[in-house]
């Protein structure tokens, strides 16, 4: 019994190096000095440096994108809730025809392959002038954001007694206002997750931002590409830069970790 | 088929909460017991106990005289049924098949013997049928007959009939019974139903705060109650409980309420060494009343009579006491005058702490 | 629930939005059908070119070639990540301590920029100074050209995938086992069943719904795959990782062949919706019911 225990841990230990120790070595390498990134065995004490860091700042207009990635997300999310959400609660509380098929092309969006999709948006947004504009990644970051909003909103909503609404209503409150001030206060905590599940995915967007912006309304996973042409074998910057990308995202993924696996599971996890 | 003896047993959830304290239990071979009591008294951990779910803080657990304390459930071998219905997303069949497969019963042996259990609980026409499509009750079938399939050394019912329709409890308690008996084997049932306990087992053993008050046969514990505790949760409504005090009168002992006596010079000896303060009791299915006048009896004034199954429950007023009394026949109305009699023989007295006397 | 009524302001307010970004959905679906039918490039005009370049693609070798690396990298990443991920559920379930821990480390690469992770784990699998060969020889396993020879890099990928989902699958199986009562395992214990058989045979059986909605997502992410693998390989060397998207992607912007790119991705789409039609089937009535 003991032994078996024993087994279990050491067998769990190795598999959670493997997942975390690429998280760690980006961390590592990004207050490496340079000196001592190129050496094997590897570095795991050293005197950390910020030097790095203040490259990959300094340079790269890498605040421009960080701006970029961050008006875009907040954004877009915004956008999506005030969308979104009026829409998630009509398919929730309305007996409105058609409800099933409504709700399975929107999960639907999910599942097209991103990167096709985005080619005919590329050719209008060519024609329009929105190609490598904020607005137009914007409105297609809405379309993307949708899915999770209404698919886990809807599970949140369902959550919330009917009884407990039709009360407020006879008690001669509008369905909007219940919406607004009965409905929603009660499922703050899911569209906060929610909220953050989706900012995390708009933020970490790749496909679409790579096809639809330039220089000019690039965002950052875009411009880490660039970071990999033009740093190259700068090891110590390029993990900076991974740092700066994704650390927030760390942050914001551990704070809702049980939302987080509802949402990637569209809400099948409860 | 053993005996199973809980050498004093006791089990400390966490770092209080004694769930069950220094308890010793002896369960014959071939016999079926009941551990009765309120929620929150130890029956399911003592159960749990037994099967090996739960290793016990203190104490040992023997099957047949071997010490099996530190055994898994697996190796001792036992079958339990709970109450929340445990069903495996299976057929019917490979349901009741489960517990033999893993015991690597050859597959003739195993049709032969699910077949068989499953006759035994009536759900032959279902076998082939998801299990988890089926009504609470016939779940609950497929879970005894998972149970019964094999010869385990001692079947564990957690409360095996509560999540289950009215119906097919008196259907189950019926099988229960009629396979004891036929197998001859060591059953311990867990239950808050007195009813089920009383007609079901050959002992009960009724719990309280993780402590054995009293293990003994349906009848001893309805008839001889070791404390007031058992004495009012055995029996619908309990025996009630008037504190009396021990007078002699012309040489006659009486046990005094205040607002009537009951004359107990028959056993007096033995009461007059625990004092002044008594607890007299008596079951209101003993209490004898009547609407006439008769010598010796008491009079009182009935507030209430309510009808429970075939009997009349009557409230009876006597001063500041309150007398309940349950009867048969009767034609004593609310609002008149009854006349009231305990008998003796009846009457049960114990100490001031609660233990019996006599 | 309320019937519809015309009366109901607030319900159209609700929809209004959605019909407006149904307009978003249909559009590209049309285009990318229209100039399907075109030879198009960046800065040339569209010329009608019937089922050309259709019969272009089918005849592409290239084509072939990307949509079975497609199909051989979701087939085996999702077997190993539903083997791995299922197996550390299992220790998860059978440890007592550690468990916050394990939750927050599995978490972190679900949560990285793909784009970025693509970066690492090329780092990492450097062939001089990569860690991943490093630690390889450590336990004896000479070092491999990983990014720079085709299998090697094809195998990249599908590590990379496995380290950046199993977590998802372990995670969900996971909370889906932690929602059982304990009365079932127990139940299985004392009909004599190994902690290994009650896993496999009674508990994974409970959360098949469950299981099905992951399997349907990982299948239909990875024939998707674009990310990690196109900042890590760029669908190199030659075209070894060169899977659909990246596929897609190349014919457009590296190549600018818009009419070509479409074709492409009216394929891609329609493959897509068949694999998402019969896929969910099971899983989706599975999500509706969640």
């Amino acid at each position: 019994m003991k032994l078996k225990t024993l087994i279990f841990y050491i067998l769990l230990a190795i598999s959670l190096l493997f997942f975390i120790y690429p998280v760690y070595f980006a961390f590592n390498l990004a207050f490496m000095p340079r000196a001592a990134i190129f050496q094997l065995p590897p570095n795991y004490i050293f005197q950390p440096t910020l030097d790095n860091f203040v490259k990959v700042i300094n340079s790269w207009e890498f605040s421009k994108y960080l701006m970029n990635s961050t008006i875009v997300s907040i954004l877009s999310v915004t956008l999506s809730l005030i969308v979104g959400l009026p829409a998630t609660y009509a398919l929730v509380r309305y007996d409105i025809p058609k409800k099933g098929t409504i709700l399975s092309m929107i999960l639907g969006i999910r599942f097209l392959p991103i990167t096709s999709v985005a080619i005919p948006f590329y050719i209008m947004f060519v024609s329009l002038g929105l190609y490598d504009t904020m607005f137009g990644l914007l409105l297609t970051y809405i379309l993307l954001n949708l899915p999770f909003i209404v698919w886990l909103m809807r599970g949140y909503i369902m959550d919330v007694p009917t009884e407990l609404e039709e009360s407020y209503e006879v008690d001669g409150l509008s369905k909007t206002q219940v919406f607004l001030r009965i409905t929603l206060p009660l499922v703050y905590k899911g569209l906060l997750a929610t909220v953050l599940f989706c900012f995390i995915f708009t933020w970490n967007e790749f496909g679409i931002a790579l096809l639809l912006t330039g220089t000019n309304a690039r965002t950052l996973p875009v411009q880490s590409l660039q970071f990999v042409a033009s740093l190259g074998l700068d090891w110590g910057a390029l993990c900076a830069a991974a740092v700066l990308i994704a650390s927030p995202m760390i942050v914001f993924g551990l704070l809702i970790r049980r939302y987080l696996i509802r949402g990637l599971s569209l809400g099948a996890v409860r | 088929m053993v005996e199973i003896f809980l050498d004093n047993v006791t089990h400390i959830y966490g770092k209080e909460v004694k769930a069950l304290d220094s308890t010793t239990l002896r369960v014959e071979n071939g016999s079926l017991i009941a551990l009765l009591g309120p929620s929150g008294c130890g029956k399911t951990t003592t159960m749990r106990i037994i099967a090996g779910l739960l290793r016990p803080t203190s104490g040992r657990v023997y099957f047949d005289n071997v010490d099996v304390t530190e055994r898994s459930s697996q190796e001792r071998n036992v079958a339990m049924v709970f109450q929340f219905i445990v069903i495996y997303d299976k057929t019917v069949f490979e349901n009741i098949e489960f517990p033999l497969l893993v015991r690597k019963v050859p597959k003739e042996e195993r049709i032969k013997r699910v077949k068989h259990a499953a006759e035994l609980m009536g759900i032959s026409n279902v076998l082939n049928q998801q299990a988890r499509k089926l009504d609470p009750g016939t779940r609950q079938k497929v879970a005894l007959a998972r149970a019964f399939v094999r010869q385990p050394t001692v079947f564990l019912l957690d409360e095996p009939l509560t999540n289950v329709d009215p119906q097919t409890r008196l259907e189950l308690r019926k099988i229960i019974k009629e396979l004891q008996k036929d197998l001859h084997q060591t059953m311990i049932y867990v239950t808050h139903d007195q009813a089920e306990a009383l007609t079901l087992s050959e002992k009960i053993a009724v719990m309280k705060d993780g402590k054995m008050i009293q293990y003994d046969t349906p009848e001893a514990l309805y008839d001889k109650p070791k404390n007031t505790f058992v004495a009012w949760f055995i029996g619908n409504p309990g025996m009630q409980f008037f504190d009396v005090s021990l007078k002699q009168s012309d040489g006659a002992f009486l046990l005094d309420a205040g607002e009537f006596s009951v004359d107990v010079s028959n056993v007096s000896g033995q009461l007059v060494k625990y004092g002044n303060e008594l607890k007299l009791g008596i079951r209101p299915e003993n209490i004898q009343v009547s609407s006439q006048k008769k010598v010796g009896w008491f009079n009182t004034k009935c507030t209430m009579v309510e009808r429970v199954g075939n009997m009349h429950l009557l409230t009876l007023g006597k001063g500041r006491l309150e007398i309940k009394a349950k009867i048969k026949e009767t034609d004593v109305r609310e609002g008149d005058t009854a006349w009231v009699q305990f008998p003796s023989e009846k009457v049960r007295v114990y100490s001031k702490a609660g233990e019996l006397i006599i | 629930m309320k019937k519809i009524s015309f009366r109901s302001k607030t319900l159209f307010l609700a929809l209004i939005p959605m019909i407006y970004l149904y307009g978003l959905v249909i559009y590209p679906f049309a285009s990318v059908i229209y100039y399907s039918f075109f030879s198009y490039d960046i800065g040339g005009t569209p010329v009608f070119n019937g089922v050309g370049n259709y019969i272009q693609l089918f005849t592409d070798p290239q084509f072939y070639r990307t949509l079975g690396l497609t199909l051989s990298y979701s087939i085996l990443a999702v077997g190993a990540e539903f083997l791995f991920g299922i197996g550390l559920a299992y220790l998860l379930v059978h440890i007592s301590r550690g468990r916050s821990v394990a939750t927050s480390i599995l978490i972190l690469p679900l949560v990285m920029t793909p784009a970025v992770a693509g970066i690492i784990w090329r780092i990492m699998f450097d062939a001089g100074f990569g860690h991943v060969n490093f630690y390889l020889s450590l336990i004896g396993i000479p070092g491999q050209k990983w990014l720079i020879r085709p299998t090697e890099a094809f195998i990249s990928t599908v590590i990379v995938d496995v380290w950046q989902w199993t977590p998802f699958v372990t995670l969900v199986t996971f909370a889906g086992l932690t929602t059982l009562p304990v009365e079932l395992v127990e139940s299985a214990y004392i009909d004599g069943a190994s902690e290994f058989r009650t896993f496999k045979d009674i508990l994974l059986p409970r959360i098949r719904a469950l299981l099905y909605i992951i399997l349907f997502l990982r299948v239909i992410d990875t024939l998707k795959i674009f990310d990690t693998v196109y900042t890590m390989t760029g669908g190199g060397p030659g075209t070894a990782t060169t899977y659909m998207s990246i596929f897609n992607y190349l014919n457009l912007m590296t190549f600018y062949h818009i009419g070509y790119g479409c074709t492409i991705a009216a394929f891609f789409i329609v493959l897509m919706n068949v694999v998402v039609t019969v896929l969910s089937k099971k899983a989706g009535a599975a999500l509706f019911a969640a």
